[in-house]
């Protein structure tokens, strides 16, 4: 029996343009085809957006210049070369007076900010002066802010 | 790029690969004749700027030349450049996307649909002017795909790829393509009837 134009799926005429229906439904359509001007008007559309989309494309495409295009990779490999040495010798470039200073700038910043927990306390925050005992006893106090530790032994 | 690939001057894509990793010009010069024509074709069909894709595919040739350490050689050397094409190219739209707007110019009213019929080589100048007519009215319906559809339909008619292929390509599903390309076909018929 052969098949109506509604037997097939639209996307079944592109896909037969594309060579992509199973090889019997591809026959079945061919055959389809001849006896149908509707879609084979459509399917000589479609075949024709192709040839002629490509054939514009194949006049409008510039060619590349070798010369241009040498000095632009001699450029680019050029600029890599800077930004990989900037990346490791940045520290030490140009100006180094000025890196050094700002060098010394950041690590007084952090100093001052961790002034505390780097060199212990600045001076006794508590001061235990007799503590009432019968034994020989350890005390191990922790300061409330700080969080100084003081370790008090007693011996009687 | 078909399988057939044949790279100037008679040597292998592994040989090429590797004069370009030991970083010689020949390699470099040999890459950019072998390959420049499609990459051009296929940057050209996404951009749709002359100058745009001349831009892009030299910018893909360096790009290719300083990375080529980096191809693992498990697809050809082709698919890889195709890759980087498509991806240099839709970059470069991105980039461009708030400062350009495609020129639409009026779509002359034209025998648009017997044009799909006759649309073969002839002398007759009335002729040539009727298909020089159509196929601007054709790429002014193309500028108006989707880019995502127009992409499909450049890897389908300029690289003659299979729906696998171009799904593999674009990471999409095979279904995707094939209703891309109906899409495509569909709105370039209806566009260019409309204009006739």
């Amino acid at each position: 029996m052969k098949k109506t134009c509604d037997n097939y799926a639209p996307e079944d005429m592109s896909r037969f343009v594309d060579n992509e229906l199973p090889p019997n439904l591809h026959r079945e359509f061919a055959q389809h085809l001849i006896h149908c001007p509707s879609c084979s008007r459509v399917v000589e559309q479609y075949r024709s957006i192709t040839s002629v989309f490509s054939g514009h494309a194949d006049q409008e495409v510039l060619k590349i210049d070798g010369i241009k295009l040498k000095q632009k990779l001699e450029k680019s490999l050029q600029n890599s070369e800077k930004t990989t040495f900037g990346n490791v010798f940045g520290l030490l470039g140009k100006n180094i007076y000025l890196k050094l200073a700002s060098i010394t700038a950041i690590l007084m910043i952090s100093l001052f900010a961790f002034q505390g927990s780097l060199f212990g306390p600045s001076g006794p925050s508590a001061i235990v002066k007799s503590v009432n005992t019968d034994f020989t006893s350890v005390m191990i106090i922790e300061t409330q802010k700080e969080k100084h530790t003081i370790i008090w032994f007693s011996e009687t | 790029m078909n399988k057939s690939d044949a790279i100037a001057d008679n040597i292998t894509e592994q040989d090429l690969v590797e004069r370009l990793k030991n970083g010689q010009q020949w390699a470099f010069n040999n890459l950019v004749k072998t390959y420049q024509d499609r990459l051009l074709k296929i940057a050209y069909g996404i951009t749709l700027d002359r100058e745009d894709s001349l831009e892009v595919v030299q910018d893909v040739f360096i790009s290719v030349f300083k990375n080529i350490q980096t191809f693992r050689q498990d697809a050809s050397l082709a698919t890889w450049l195709r890759k980087i094409t498509i991806n240099q190219c839709l970059n470069w739209k991105r980039k461009w996307k708030r400062r350009f707007k495609w020129s639409h110019d009026v779509i002359e009213s034209e025998n648009d649909k017997q044009l799909f019929k006759e649309n073969k080589k002839n002398n007759d100048p009335e002729m040539l002017f009727r298909e020089k007519q159509f196929e601007k009215n054709l790429m002014n319906a193309i500028k108006t795909l989707p880019e995502k559809i127009r992409l499909v339909l450049v890897l389908n008619a300029f690289e003659g790829l299979s729906y696998d292929e171009i799904a593999k390509t674009l990471n999409i599903k095979k279904g995707t393509v094939s209703s891309r390309l109906h899409f495509a076909r569909k709105s370039l018929v209806e566009l260019l009837e409309i204009n006739n």
